[in-house]
C-alpha cells in the first residue's frame, strides 16, 4: 500500500476510501499488537494533547511544530469526537504512524472507545461520510490495540488521563491486559479518565469515571518510579498547557477554540535533546471549520 | 421485473410504531406508582406530594436519603412516576456496592431512600394563593419549604432531581445552600441556559401549536403519542394529570396555563450554568443531545467538573421516553458517589 | 428456449435495478438517498416508456412524503430527466411530481423544484403548446391555498411569460402584481426575489407602468425582509430603464433604502453599492450616490460600516479623484479609528486599492498616514490585511518611499506575536532588500532575518530559510560568504535539534545559488560533522542534504568525503537514517 499517497490525500483534506481505511486498519492492528503497553521513547519529541476531530488545527500544529518525519511527535489520545473531521484526523495519524514508525507515536484516550464515540459524534460522522458503520467498527477495533502510556528517556511519563489507585509502578501498567474496550473502572479506565486535583489523596472523580489524585499521590508516584514529570491531556486548559502539583504534572490540550467555541489556546510541548520542556501555543487555523461550519444550535423546547 | 416493485411498502418508511388502539383507552392512576399521596402546607399554599420508600436489600440502617423529583413546565409529578418506580426497583435489587480501591476514602452510602415528587406551584393538584406566580425565586422557595417540612433534621440528605423547569428549580435550590437539609447530589435533566435562551421563540410556537382542549383524556394521550411522546405507559400516567375538566364546556383543558409562564422564562434560565457549577456536590447532567451544551458548561465538562450522560434516543421528555434507562443512570450516579 | 434465455438475461441485468428500487423504499434514509441519486441509472435500465409509465408515477406517489433530504435530491434529479422520459415531447409527465414538490414546507426543496421546472421549460420551449402544460401549472400554483405553492409560482413567470399571447401576458402581469402584495410575507419575499428576472422578460411599456408599481410596493413593504430585496431590483430595473427613467423611478428607492429604519436594508445598499453605481451611470454616481455611500460608512450599525468598508476601492474607482479627496477621504479616516475591529479589518483589506485611484503624490499625502495607523492596530487581522496588500501601494509610490515611511512599522511587526503577521513581513523582505540595497539591509534588516531563523514556529524558520536564497541572489555570493554563512553555520551547535536542523535546510537551499567551491569550503564540513549527531532526525537530514549537494560539487569530493559519510549512515541503527542514506547513495555515481 502506498502510504505516502494516502497521507497526501489526507493532507489535502479528503477522507480515504473505505477499502483504504480497511487496509490501514489491518496494518495498524498487526503493528500495535506487537507494541508494549508502555512505549519507550527517546527525546527529543514534541508532545501533543487532545485533537478531537479538529483536522485543520492538526495541520496548523504541523506548521507550528514542524513536519514529519523531521519533527518527532507523541500524541496522547482523544483524536476523535466533537470536531467535524474525526475520520480524517485519526486516519491521518494512523497513516503517519505506519509510515514513520520511529518518528511518531500515538496513545489511547478515553474517546478512543466504542461507547463514547457513539454519543459524541465520531460514529455519526462515519455514518455520514461512508453511509454505514463499517469504518467506525474498523477504527474502534484498532483503538483497542493502542498503547496506554509512553515513557520519554525513562523520566517523563505520558498518559491521556492520569494515575490510578491500582497502579503503584510502571510494571503494573505493563502487566495490564490492554486489548479491549475501555472498562468502566479499574486501572486501565483510570489511566484514561483520572484528573489531578488540588486536594491531597485519592478522590471520586466528578466525571463519574476514574479518580482525582492530589499532589501527595503524584509526588510519591514520581519518586517511586524515578520520574521527573507526568505529562497528560484530557482536560481543557485555557492557555493550552498548565503545570500543576508544583511541577509534577503538566496538562497539554491541543484543540484550539475547542468545539469551535470555547475560546482556548492550544499548546504543544517540545521536549528537547536534554529533556528541557518548552511550550508553543497556537490559535485556530484561519478559515478553518470554526465559523462557517459551526453547527447552529437548533431551537428546542426546554420547559 | 414485476410491477409489484413499485407498490408502496406496508408502512411509510419512517413511520413511528403506533400502539394498538385499545391500549390507548387506558388511564393509569397515580397510586399505581407512589404509595402515598398527601398535601404539605407551606404558609397558605397546599402542595401535592407523592412518595414511596425503598430499602436496599441489605440490613436496615438509620441512614436515609430523600430523592426529590421536580417536573418540567406544564407537567406534574406524574412525569416522574414511571422512572421513579423503575429506580426504586433497581435500588431494591442492587448488586453489592462497587469495589472501590482501598486507598480511596469514601462515606458509606445511605441504607434507604425515599422518593418524593412534588407538584410545583400552578401545576398538578397543588393549590396556592397565586397560581400564576411563576417567578423562579417563588418556585425555589416553595420547594425549599416543602422539603424542609418532610425532612427530620438539618443533617438530612437530599438529592435533587429536576427535569427542565424542575432542573432550574433544583439547580437554584442546590446553589442557594439551604439550611434545613443537606443537598448531597444534583441531577439536572435536559436543560441548559445557553440553548434554552436561544429557544424562547420556538418554545412560544410549540405552546401555541398545542390544542387547547380535548373531549376526553384519552384523546389527549393519543395526541401526545402522535406528537413526539413515544412511551405509552408514561403518556397514560403523565398526560391525564396535566389536564382538568371544564364542566361548562364539557372539555378537558390544560391545568397549567403555559402562556402565563412566558414572562418568567428569563428568570428561570438566567445564570443557570453558573449556578450549576457553583454547587460543589456530585452533579449529573442528562441531555438528549450533545449539541445542548453552552460554552460555559462545555468548558467545565471538558475540565471534568461534572458527570454528563447523553441519551440520543430520547426527546426532551427523557424520563418519560426512556424511564428505565434514566433510572439506571441515576442509580449508577447514586451508587458511584454513595449518596 | 431462446426467448427464455433472453428473459433470464433481462432479469439478470435488471436485478441491480430491482435492488435500487427496493432501496427507494428502505427504512434507512441514507439508502433511499443513494438510490434517488442514482435514478438516472434506474431509468436508463427501464427505458423511457417504463420510466414514464411506472417510475415517475411511483415517485409521485411514494416519495413525496419522505424526508426533506430525499425530496431535495429528487427535485434535483427530476430536472435532469427530460431525456430519460423520452425527450422534450414527453417531458410534461415530469411536471406533476415537481408540482407536488413545489408545495412542500421545506424551502430548499421548493427552490430546487422551481429550478428544475425552469430547466425543463427551457428544454421544452422548442415544442409546440408548451404553454398549455406550464400555464395551468402556474395558474394552480399562484392561486394555491397554502403559501408554499404561491411562493413557488413566482419563480416560474419569467420562463412562461414569453411563451404566451398578449391576453395571457396581461393576466400573468396582473397575477404577479397580486403576489407582490400577498398576505404572507414569504410569498412577497419570493415575488420580490424574482421580480427583476420577470421584468427582463416583460415588454418595456409594461415595465414602466405596471411593474414599477410592484417594485414600489416591495420598497414600501412593512417587512424589512421584503424591503431589503428591493435593492437587487433597483439594479435590475436600472439596467432595463433609460437613465432618465432610472433617476425618476429607481433612485428614490435607493435613497429611501439607504436611510431605512432596518439596518438589514441599509446593509443591502452597501453590499450592492458597486452594482448600483454601475447601473445608474456616472452622472448619478457623482451627484447623488457618493453622498449616500459616505453616509453608509458612518452608519450606526457596525455591519453596515463593514459592508461599506470592504467595498471602498471598487466604489472609489467609479468616483472622480477630486470628489474622492473632497468628500470620501474624511469618512474613511473615521473608519480607521472605528470602534469595531471588524470594520477596521474590512477597511484594511481594501483601503490599499485606493492607491491607484489617487496616484503617487496623493497616496503619500493622504493614504500612508492611514496605513501607518492601521499597521499599529491592536487587532492582528487588521495589521495582516494591510501587510498582505503592500504590493499594490508599492506599485504606486515605489518601494523607496514605501520603505521610508513604513519601515519602522515593519520592523516592529517583525516581532509580532502572531506568527502569520511575521510570515507576511518575511515574504516582503526580498523586495525591500532589492530596493534598499545592501548597506541599508545589513544595517536595518539582517538581524531580523537571523532572528527568524531561530523562531519558535517552524513555518517562520522555513520561510526565513527560503529567504536566504533570494537574498543571496540579490546581494551576491561574496556577501553570502561573509555575512550569511558564518551565522547560519553557527546554528549547527544549537542545543535544540529543531534549530540545528535549520542549518541543514539552509545548506540545501543555498546549494542551488552558491558555487561548488564555496559549498565544499564552507558548508560541506558542517554537514559532515552533523552526521555524528545523537539525534537521528539530524542524521537523516544530513543524508537528505548531502543528496542535494552531490551534483553541485566535484566528483572527487563526492567520492572522498560524501560517499564514506553516507556509507556509515546507511548502517545506522535508525531505519529512517538508513533509508535516506541509501536514497542519497543512489546519487553517488
Amino acid at each position: 500500500m502506498d502510504l505516502d499517497k494516502l497521507i497526501e490525500q489526507l493532507y489535502n483534506g479528503n477522507h480515504l476510501a473505505e477499502a483504504d481505511v480497511k487496509k490501514v486498519c489491518d496494518m495498524a492492528k498487526e503493528y500495535f499488537s506487537q507494541v508494549p503497553n508502555v512505549l519507550s521513547i527517546a527525546a527529543p519529541v514534541t508532545v501533543c494533547g487532545d485533537i478531537h476531530g479538529q483536522f485543520f488545527d492538526l495541520i496548523e500544529l504541523f506548521r507550528i511544530g514542524g513536519k514529519l518525519p523531521n519533527t518527532n511527535y507523541l500524541f496522547m489520545g482523544d483524536y476523535v469526537d466533537r470536531g467535524y473531521h474525526s475520520v480524517e484526523v485519526v486516519t491521518l495519524l494512523l497513516c503517519l504512524k505506519l509510515r514513520y514508525k520511529n518518528r511518531v507515536n500515538i496513545l489511547r484516550g478515553n474517546h478512543e472507545s466504542r461507547q463514547i464515540t457513539q454519543v459524541y459524534g465520531f460514529y455519526d460522522e462515519c455514518l455520514r461520510k461512508y453511509g454505514g458503520e463499517n469504518v467506525w467498527k474498523m477504527l474502534t477495533d484498532v483503538f483497542d490495540y493502542l498503547p496506554l502510556a509512553a515513557l520519554i528517556d525513562d523520566q517523563i511519563l505520558c498518559v491521556h488521563g492520569g494515575l490510578s489507585p491500582s497502579i503503584d509502578s510502571l510494571h503494573n501498567i505493563r502487566a495490564l491486559e490492554r486489548v479491549q474496550e475501555i472498562p468502566l473502572d479499574g486501572a486501565m479506565c483510570d489511566l484514561m479518565w483520572s484528573d489531578p486535583d488540588e486536594r491531597n489523596g485519592w478522590g471520586l472523580s466528578p466525571r463519574g469515571a476514574g479518580y482525582t489524585f492530589g499532589q501527595d499521590i503524584s509526588e510519591q508516584f514520581i519518586h517511586n518510579n524515578e520520574l521527573t514529570v507526568v505529562a497528560r491531556a484530557h482536560q481543557l486548559v485555557m492557555e493550552g498547557y498548565n503545570w500543576s502539583h508544583t511541577g509534577n504534572v503538566v496538562t497539554i490540550f491541543t484543540a484550539p477554540n475547542y468545539c469551535y467555541r470555547c475560546g482556548n489556546k492550544a499548546a504543544i510541548m517540545e521536549v528537547d535533546d536534554l529533556l528541557g520542556c518548552s511550550f508553543l501555543q497556537f490559535d485556530p487555523a484561519p478559515r478553518s471549520e470554526n465559523s462557517s461550519q459551526a453547527k447552529k444550535v437548533m431551537p428546542e423546547y426546554f420547559l | 421485473m414485476d410491477r409489484l416493485l413499485f407498490k408502496r411498502p406496508g408502512a411509510p418508511p419512517m413511520a413511528p410504531k403506533k400502539p394498538a388502539k385499545e391500549e390507548l383507552n387506558h388511564i393509569v392512576q397515580p397510586n399505581a406508582y407512589f404509595k402515598d399521596e398527601r398535601i404539605v402546607q407551606v404558609n397558605d399554599n397546599k402542595f401535592s406530594i407523592y412518595s414511596s420508600t425503598v430499602q436496599k436489600n441489605e440490613e436496615l440502617g438509620e441512614d436515609h436519603t430523600l430523592l426529590v423529583f421536580l417536573h418540567g413546565g406544564g407537567l406534574t409529578s406524574m412525569s416522574w412516576a414511571v422512572c421513579a418506580q423503575e429506580l426504586r426497583s433497581m435500588i431494591s435489587s442492587r448488586p453489592p456496592p462497587p469495589v472501590l480501591h482501598s486507598k480511596v476514602k469514601i462515606n458509606t452510602g445511605p441504607n434507604s431512600y425515599q422518593t418524593v415528587a412534588i407538584d410545583l406551584r400552578g401545576h398538578g393538584k397543588t393549590t396556592t394563593t397565586d397560581d400564576s406566580d411563576f417567578n423562579i425565586d417563588t418556585l425555589v422557595a416553595d420547594v425549599n419549604g416543602v422539603i424542609s417540612q418532610i425532612v427530620s433534621s438539618p443533617e438530612s440528605r437530599v438529592v435533587l432531581i429536576g427535569h427542565s423547569l424542575g432542573g432550574c428549580v433544583a439547580t437554584k435550590l442546590a446553589a442557594s445552600k439551604p439550611t434545613s437539609f443537606k443537598v448531597t447530589g444534583l441531577v439536572v435533566v435536559d436543560v441548559v441556559e445557553g440553548t434554552a435562551v436561544l429557544s424562547f421563540e420556538n418554545m412560544k410556537q410549540v405552546i401555541n401549536n398545542r390544542p387547547n382542549k380535548f373531549t376526553t383524556p384519552e384523546q389527549a394521550i393519543a395526541w401526545s403519542l402522535k406528537n413526539g411522546q413515544n412511551n405509552v405507559e408514561s403518556a397514560q400516567v403523565s398526560i391525564p394529570s396535566q389536564l382538568m375538566y371544564d364542566p361548562n364546556n364539557q372539555t378537558h383543558v390544560w391545568r397549567t396555563n403555559l402562556n402565563d409562564t412566558v414572562e418568567h422564562w428569563p428568570s428561570w434560565y438566567k445564570g443557570l450554568s453558573n449556578q450549576f457549577l457553583s454547587y460543589h456536590g456530585p452533579r449529573l447532567l442528562l441531555l438528549a443531545s450533545t449539541n445542548r451544551l453552552d460554552t460555559e458548561l462545555m468548558i467545565a465538562q471538558m475540565q471534568g467538573q461534572f458527570q454528563m450522560k447523553v441519551l440520543n434516543s430520547t426527546g426532551h421528555f427523557m424520563q418519560e421516553d426512556e424511564p428505565g434507562q434514566i433510572a439506571k443512570v441515576i442509580d449508577t450516579f447514586l451508587r458511584t458517589f454513595s449518596i | 428456449m431462446s426467448s427464455k434465455g433472453s428473459e433470464e438475461e433481462n432479469e439478470e441485468t435488471l436485478y441491480p435495478i430491482a435492488i435500487l428500487i427496493d432501496e427507494l423504499k428502505n427504512e434507512d434514509l441514507q439508502l433511499r438517498l443513494n438510490s434517488i441519486k442514482r435514478l438516472s441509472t434506474i431509468s436508463s435500465a427501464l427505458g423511457p416508456d417504463r420510466t414514464r409509465t411506472e417510475l415517475i408515477p411511483f415517485l409521485n406517489e411514494s416519495c413525496i412524503d419522505d424526508e426533506d433530504e430525499v425530496l431535495l435530491a429528487l427535485a434535483e434529479e427530476l430536472g435532469n430527466f427530460v431525456s430519460a422520459v423520452g425527450g422534450a415531447e414527453k417531458a410534461s409527465c415530469l411536471l406533476a411530481p415537481l408540482e407536488t414538490l413545489c408545495n412542500v414546507e421545506e424551502a430548499t426543496v421548493r427552490d430546487k423544484a422551481v429550478k428544475s421546472l425552469n430547466k425543463i421549460a427551457t428544454e421544452m420551449k422548442a415544442i409546440q403548446q408548451t404553454d398549455q402544460h406550464f400555464l395551468p401549472l402556474v395558474r394552480r400554483l399562484s392561486s394555491g391555498d397554502w403559501f408554499t405553492s404561491r411562493s413557488s409560482s413566482c419563480g416560474l413567470f419569467a420562463v412562461v411569460y414569453p411563451l404566451c399571447n398578449n391576453e395571457i401576458k396581461a393576466e400573468l402581469r396582473q397575477t404577479y402584481g397580486k403576489l407582490c402584495t400577498d398576505s404572507t410575507p414569504m410569498v412577497r419575499r419570493s415575488a420580490a426575489t424574482h421580480l427583476g428576472e420577470f421584468a427582463s422578460k416583460v415588454e418595456k411599456e409594461h415595465v414602466t407602468t405596471e411593474l414599477i408599481n410592484m417594485f414600489q410596493h416591495i420598497r414600501d413593504d412593512e417587512q424589512d425582509s421584503v424591503r431589503l430585496l428591493a435593492i437587487q431590483n433597483c439594479v435590475a430595473f436600472a439596467n432595463i430603464l433609460s437613465a432618465k427613467e432610472s433617476l425618476q423611478y429607481v433612485f428614490p428607492c435607493i435613497k429611501s433604502c439607504s436611510t431605512d429604519k432596518s439596518w438589514r436594508v441599509r446593509y443591502m445598499v452597501a453590499e450592492h453599492f458597486r452594482a448600483l453605481c454601475e447601473s445608474m451611470g456616472p452622472e448619478v454616481v457623482r451627484n447623488e450616490l457618493v453622498g449616500i455611500y459616505v453616509k453608509l460608512t458612518q452608519d450606526t450599525e457596525a455591519e453596515v460600516r463593514t459592508a461599506a468598508g470592504v467595498k471602498i476601492a471598487e466604489v472609489c474607482s467609479l468616483i472622480p479623484k477630486e470628489l474622492l479627496i473632497k468628500d470620501v477621504l474624511a469618512p474613511i479616516e473615521t473608519l480607521v479609528y472605528d470602534k469595531s475591529e471588524h470594520v477596521r479589518a474590512a477597511l484594511a483589506s481594501d483601503i490599499m486599492g485606493l492607491a491607484p485611484a489617487l496616484g503617487k503624490d496623493d497616496t503619500i499625502k493622504y493614504l500612508v498616514p492611514l496605513f501607518l495607523q492601521l499597521l499599529k492596530d491592536e487587532y492582528p487581522e487588521v495589521r495582516l490585511n494591510i501587510i498582505s496588500k503592500l504590493d499594490v501601494v508599492n506599485q504606486v509610490i515605489g518601494v523607496d518611499l514605501l520603505a521610508q515611511s513604513l519601515l519602522p512599522a515593519i520592523v516592529e511587526l517583525a516581532e509580532d506575536k502572531q506568527w502569520r503577521v511575521r510570515l507576511a513581513i518575511i515574504e516582503y523582505i526580498p523586495l525591500l532588500a532589492s530596493q534598499l540595497g545592501v548597506r541599508f539591509f545589513d544595517d536595518k534588516l539582517s538581524n531580523l532575518c537571523m532572528t527568524w531563523l531561530a523562531d519558535s514556529v517552524f513555518s517562520i524558520r522555513e520561510a526565513a530559510t527560503n529567504n536566504l536564497k533570494k537574498l543571496t541572489e540579490i546581494f551576491g555570493v561574496d556577501w553570502a560568504r561573509n555575512n550569511l554563512l558564518p551565522r547560519v553555520m553557527a546554528m549547527s551547535n544549537n542545543s535544540n535539534y529543531l534549530y540545528r536542523m535549520t542549518t541543514l535546510f539552509a545548506i540545501s537551499v543555498l546549494a542551488s545559488v552558491l558555487n561548488g567551491e564555496l559549498i565544499a569550503e564552507k558548508m560541506l564540513g558542517v554537514a559532515l560533522n552533523m552526521s555524528k549527531d545523537p539525534v537521528p532526525n539530524i542524521r537523516f537530514n544530513v543524508a537528505k542534504t548531502l543528496q542535494i549537494i552531490i551534483p553541485r560539487v566535484e566528483p572527487r569530493i563526492v567520492q572522498d568525503q560524501i560517499r564514506p559519510c553516507l556509507t556509515v549512515l546507511s548502517q545506522d541503527d535508525d531505519p529512517d537514517v538508513k533509508y535516506f542514506a541509501a536514497q542519497a547513495l543512489h546519487h553517488v555515481i
